[in-house]
């Protein structure tokens, strides 16, 4: 019988011996999961799940975590090089849409996890506390995706920065912000939602790791 | 490798070692599609819109939402609130015509004189009659944003050819038009205001008929679902359809307040309601999809249904 200890005893990190899993599992696979067990992701990663868990279902919360880091590298690329390279020459035009498409990712990832989330129940017990978090960076993630729109510097941004200007920015507190003010709109997209965003994701997949994956339905 | 099985209902799982060399596969494989969309399709980027354009495409645009600006109705009074706005009025058509007096002829400055020499009803009287000769040429009342038509721009020889107590407002209105035509203002709004700030620049523009009319034509305003597309390119934000909904179909939701009170009701459902509420928490319990999430182990659902003891059974997550 499965006890409960027996349950959360997959929190528990198993050795790896590469020789051993390559004589098991055959040498690319041994490869390819030998990087789990590398310092930085030793910690992170669950060495071994409960079985139903063994779906791609479960990997769309990772994914989105994925999609999160693509759009911090390449967000910092154009941070870096600036709106005159992003619009006006191929390679920043390119990186710009590789940012573009990291976004489309995260949000497709994000409403798989969610789905998933809600269809396994996972919101349960203690566990609501970080389903909060997590509604939370996605609202927050949709106010991030905003203000991208308006420092992109197309018609677009001219156009949603007036008419969400008319519109949302007219409410209280909401009207401290310019949105058609590009130098603003671009600070709270590159420095104060990522700032939040990534200690809001941090506390998220900490949780996860600590509580490990909920008991099925 | 089994760690544990149970045959009972409750928990009839095992533990076992986690595919995780299905990770870096999948990440390269997102990574490899982001970049071929990225060099292949690219992404929404259609060329702004400037002042020197506009005005020179409908001149008779500028011109009326000069009128408007001066008497108080111009869409830019919903902005009044931006730091350095304050008065449209002053911002968007005093104080450029003030600082390129050098430019204008004798006639457009005695114009711009007799105006500031007037006492503030008066100026508004002018400007008020202006802009209802200008509607009465268009047949409507104007811009204000919102609205599902589009605004008819005012064609130029109307307006020339209009008469009445305007004061000096057509004469300079015909001096801002000049200066947005030949670049002028643009520099301007520019000139005074720190680097990379588009404020006055977006606020202008959107007094114009142009900017919202354009929308409009291309599908693009709230009430069009405009906050789930963009211009020109066939992928949007379409992660923002509960928002979009929210504005669109629930009432008040076009309002600022009302969007930000039905998202708030939507979001108060699903983050306490849903998850935390006996009967609504247990909807995904009845549904079963989850059968559709779990990993089936068909060395489980066997032991299950043959009500065998399992011990001894070795899988393998990776094999499922």
């Amino acid at each position: 019988m499965l006890k409960e200890e027996d349950y959360f005893a997959h929190h528990v990190t198993e050795p790896f011996r590469f020789g051993e899993r390559r004589r098991e599992r055959g040498f690319w696979r041994a490869f390819l999961e030998s990087f789990a067990y590398l310092p930085p992701f030793n910690r992170m990663f669950g060495k071994v799940s409960p079985s139903y868990a063994e779906s791609y279902w479960y990997c769309m919360g990772g994914l989105t975590f994925f999609s999160f880091l693509l759009l911090l590298v390449t967000g910092l690329i154009l941070t870096f090089f600036g709106p005159t390279w992003w619009s006006g020459t191929h390679a920043g035009i390119v990186m710009k849409s590789m940012h573009y498409w990291s976004a489309q990712a995260f949000f497709f990832f994000l409403f798989l996890h969610i789905i998933r989330v809600w269809l396994t129940g996972a919101y349960r017990g203690k566990r609501w506390v970080n389903y909060a978090i997590g509604f939370v960076t996605f609202f927050l993630s949709l106010g991030e995706n905003l203000f991208g729109l308006l420092a992109r510097g197309d018609w677009e941004s001219q156009f949603v920065s007036m008419h969400s200007d008319d519109m949302l920015f007219t409410a209280p507190f909401l009207r401290l912000i310019s949105p058609e003010n590009f130098t603003s709109a671009l600070i709270i997209h590159v420095a104060l939602i990522p700032f939040v965003l990534v200690v809001l994701i941090g506390v998220h997949v900490t949780l996860v790791k600590l509580q490990g994956i909920a008991r099925p339905l | 490798m089994v760690k544990g099985q149970s045959n009972t209902s409750e928990t009839r799982f095992s533990i076992v070692t986690h595919c995780f060399w299905r990770y870096p596969i999948v990440g390269l494989f997102v990574v490899a599609v982001v970049m071929v969309l990225g060099f292949a399709v690219g992404s929404p980027d259609w060329p702004q819109a400037t002042i020197k354009k506009v005005s020179a495409m409908q001149p008779g645009g500028a011109i009326w939402a000069v009128a408007q600006e001066l008497d108080g109705t111009s869409a830019s009074y919903t902005n009044t609130h931006e730091y350095g706005m304050s008065d449209p009025a002053k911002r968007l058509v005093i104080d450029p015509l003030k600082s390129a007096s050098w430019a204008l002829s004798p006639n457009e400055q005695i114009a711009l004189h007799q105006f500031l020499a007037a006492n503030i009803s008066q100026q508004t009287k002018w400007a008020m009659n202006y802009d209802k000769a200008i509607q009465k040429t268009v047949g409507t009342n104007g811009m204000g944003g919102g609205g599902m038509g589009t605004t008819p721009v005012p064609s130029m020889t109307k307006i020339e050819s209009l008469t009445g107590n305007f004061g000096p407002v057509p004469v300079m209105a015909q001096s801002i038009l000049k200066l947005a035509q030949n670049g002028y203002l643009e520099t301007y709004f520019q000139g005074i205001s720190p680097s990379n700030v588009y404020q006055y620049t977006n606020i202008w523009l959107y007094d114009q008929p142009y900017l919202l009319n354009t929308a409009i034509q291309n599908g693009l305003t709230d009430d069009q679902w405009g906050m789930i597309k963009e211009r020109g390119f066939f992928v949007g934000p379409w992660y923002l359809i509960v928002p979009a909904i929210a504005h669109v179909e629930l009432p008040g939701g076009s309002t600022g307040l009302g969007f930000i009170f039905w998202n708030g009701l939507i979001a108060l459902f699903f983050v306490v309601l849903f998850p935390l509420v006996p009967g609504f928490r247990s909807i995904p319990k009845y549904l079963r999809l989850y059968k559709l999430v779990y990993a089936v182990n068909p060395v489980e659902v066997e032991n299950y249904k043959a009500n065998v003891p399992s011990s001894g059974v070795t899988q393998d997550a990776a094999k499922i």
